[in-house]
């Protein structure tokens, strides 16, 4: 039981952790914090559609309203010459309301609280399963969701690995080389929102968007090498979802919220023994 | 159907609106909006605590711990960005999750402990519906003293947002600035946010200010435009939320201010996104039109020099072009005068490229192609000065002459 929680929310801390090297380089990582927001109203159409709070249409529309939000974002910001920060606190915020209204208006039907937003139903991952009498009962359903999930990064990093990593670093030589960088932020920010959504139906909004900034800023401040910041980020999200459970269970936490301390006083101490000449390590990205 | 509570609560709501509205505008020309939401959220360990020793209600501890809380993480995001090589949204990204967190966890073990938090539970979505008459009153206290300050400071509000550097030349203390704002805002925030909640305080204390910006540069009509437009949506909210009492009013507010908001986004008469995309398909077509005539009156046959070709069209409704006995198209005097115009700026700007800029005859003709479009009637006229008035172009072809 213990181990398929903490499967699938490893699962999680990896894709996190390849989305957010890239978010956080390219001064996005807010970005993430307005996409896990903004899925409220695809939720609630899902939810019209399928009726219930978990299956493939709530993730879909979820996924889709996650991704516009970041669409208008960028939309509003290039077409409309508003500050990115300003389009996106504008964005998200108001398709949360939309999300909160309609929730309201369908009344008390749906089962969304304000602690199912944030924190999920961790401890009944292990309990939820597809029910079709098939080998996809094997494992529980956000196991599985996970699984594809991960399964998809997998395939756009070996694809696009140079691409990526000439994009999370400069965008402007992206130009100059004819990288098509809209297609690849594009493509990341699909991702990012299927992550964004698959991890909070299982775990909330809280978890999901901690450990896409969190492990990836720690691993930037150590690392010298973009793999190397890819492994570090991948290595202190598991470690930090694993140290933040054990505490949990030891000290009666709620278990999502101490997995988001531990990776963030993971931070802090990077943060720390950080220095900026004398080690070297970091590097800086170009805007 | 107005009740006297409803009243109260359509007043808090509009009294929290100006509030942070007000507020905002400094915080979004900082280009500090997003620290906004970050604080809104980061506040929420202050907020446990404060509940945890005053029992729920709202007064000076909730105050003075949520502007300890918020200027400690204001301080936080501000050092990790110095200090560190993260960007300053990474840092806000990482305060924020970190303290809400914190604040959860806090939460959730007081909770299990059987201790009673009142009203924690309302920081993340509001519950407008329980505002006391004492709290439209603080709000009232705290918009009053906002005005006045912002009133009485405000000249370094604009200098600070326009040029940093020029407002610590000319005496604005910086640091002790920084600190007030972080504090106030800190404090506004907590003020507001058991009302609307984390999220739309942080909505309410970007989007006016935001759509303030754009309607208006100048500073007085941005003030205005920004709180009126706070006012109303939150006045609007108010009464739809008097027919629908299950609604959230904070909520409806944000999504008031979205209508407010978002059509000046897109039909704005010159910064809109659909003017400015129809004024690109505009200058597009003129360029085709141009183009079009230039190769009717060079009589050059394009298959495309159909009836129905768009542009041809086009210059048909306006008279610069007809259809002659034969059924072909041909130029009207107009259009004939219209094309010798475009030629002339062509082969002027040709001439001009060979003869100054002593760019090979060759290479001049692709650039002559861009200009012919961009060159306007008073530029023609100087390069003709400049060239002599010449007859003709590197090509030998004639340059006709002005009309």
């Amino acid at each position: 039981m213990t181990f398929l929680i903490l499967a699938t929310a490893g699962l999680l801390a990896v894709q996190a952790a390849l989305g957010g090297s890239f978010l956080v380089l390219r001064r996005s990582a807010m970005l993430t914090d307005a996409m896990a927001h903004s899925l409220l109203p695809g939720l609630v159409v899902g939810y019209l559609f399928s009726g219930s709070r978990s299956g493939p249409e709530v993730i879909f529309f979820a996924a889709v309203s996650s991704f516009l939000s970041a669409y208008l974002i960028d939309f509003l910001n290039k077409f409309a010459g508003i500050w990115f920060e300003a389009s996106t606190g504008f964005v998200f915020t108001s398709l949360f309301s939309i999300g909160i209204v309609l929730t309201t208006a369908l009344g008390g039907n749906i089962d969304l609280d304000a602690d199912c937003i944030l924190y999920g139903e961790l401890l009944y991952v292990p309990f939820r399963y597809s029910s079709t009498q098939s080998w996809y009962d094997l494992l529980p359903l956000p196991l599985w969701n996970q699984i594809w999930v991960s399964f998809a990064w997998a395939i756009f990093l070996f694809f696009k690995w140079k691409q990526l990593k000439i994009w999370a670093f400069d965008e402007g030589f992206c130009r100059n080389a004819e990288i098509q960088h809209h297609s690849i932020r594009r493509s990341t920010l699909v991702l990012t929102s299927m992550s964004i959504v698959v991890g909070f139906d299982a775990f909330g909004a809280v978890l999901v968007v901690g450990f896409f900034i969190l492990p990836a800023a720690t691993a930037w401040l150590i690392s010298k090498t973009y793999k190397s910041m890819l492994l570090n980020s991948i290595v202190f999200g598991v470690g930090s979802i694993a140290l933040g459970y054990v505490l949990a269970l030891a000290f009666d936490w709620e278990p999502g919220p101490s997995m988001v301390c531990v990776a963030g006083l993971n931070f802090m101490i990077a943060a720390l023994r950080y220095r900026q000449k004398k080690s070297g390590s970091g590097f800086r990205p170009t805007h | 159907m107005i009740s006297e509570h409803l009243v109260w609560i359509i007043l808090g709501c509009m009294l929290a609106a100006y509030l942070l509205a007000i507020t905002g505008i400094p915080v979004y020309l900082r280009r500090e909006s997003l620290t906004g939401d970050a604080l809104s959220h980061a506040i929420f360990p202050g907020v446990v605590v404060a509940v945890l020793i005053s029992g729920g209600q709202q007064g000076w501890v909730t105050y003075l711990s949520g502007i300890i809380v918020g200027s400690f993480a204001l301080f936080l995001i501000q050092t990790i960005h110095q200090k560190t090589l993260i960007p300053k949204d990474g840092a806000t990204g990482i305060v924020l999750i970190l303290f809400f967190a914190v604040g959860l966890l806090l939460m959730g073990r007081l909770q299990r402990s059987g201790i009673p938090l009142w009203g924690v539970q309302h920081v993340l979505l509001g519950k407008a519906a329980t505002l006391l008459p004492s709290d439209v009153f603080a709000l009232a206290v705290l918009s009053a003293l906002g005005s006045v300050v912002f009133f009485l400071v405000q000249k370094w509000i604009w200098i600070e947002a326009f040029d940093s550097k020029f407002a610590l030349h000319s005496g604005l203390p910086k640091n002790t600035y920084e600190l007030l704002l972080s504090a106030w805002t800190a404090l506004v925030l907590t003020a507001t946010i058991q009302i609307l909640g984390a999220v739309l305080s942080a909505a309410m204390l970007i989007t006016p200010a935001a759509l303030g910006h754009f309607l208006s540069n100048n500073p007085k009509k941005l003030t205005l435009i920004t709180l009126v437009s706070a006012c109303i949506a939150a006045v609007l909210a108010g009464f739809i939320s008097a027919s629908l009492p299950s609604m959230s009013t904070g909520a409806l507010t944000v999504i008031m201010l979205f209508m407010l908001s978002f059509p000046f986004f897109i039909f704005h008469p010159t910064k809109g996104i659909l003017m400015k995309w129809v004024a690109r398909k505009q200058e597009a077509r003129r360029w085709q039109d141009e183009n079009t005539l230039k190769q009717l009156l060079n009589q050059t046959k394009i298959p495309l020099f159909s009836i129905k070709n768009p542009s041809l069209q086009r210059l048909a409704k306006h008279s610069f072009v007809r259809l002659n006995p034969q059924g072909k198209w041909e130029l009207s005097p107009k259009g004939l005068e219209e094309a010798e115009r475009i030629v002339r700026k062509h082969r002027l700007w040709e001439t001009f490229l060979h003869k100054r800029l002593m760019l090979p005859v060759g290479s001049v003709h692709e650039n002559a192609e861009l200009m012919e479009h961009l060159l306007d009637d008073e530029a023609e006229e100087r390069l003709a000065l400049d060239l002599n008035h010449p007859s003709a172009d590197p090509h030998q072809s004639p340059i006709p002459p002005r009309k």
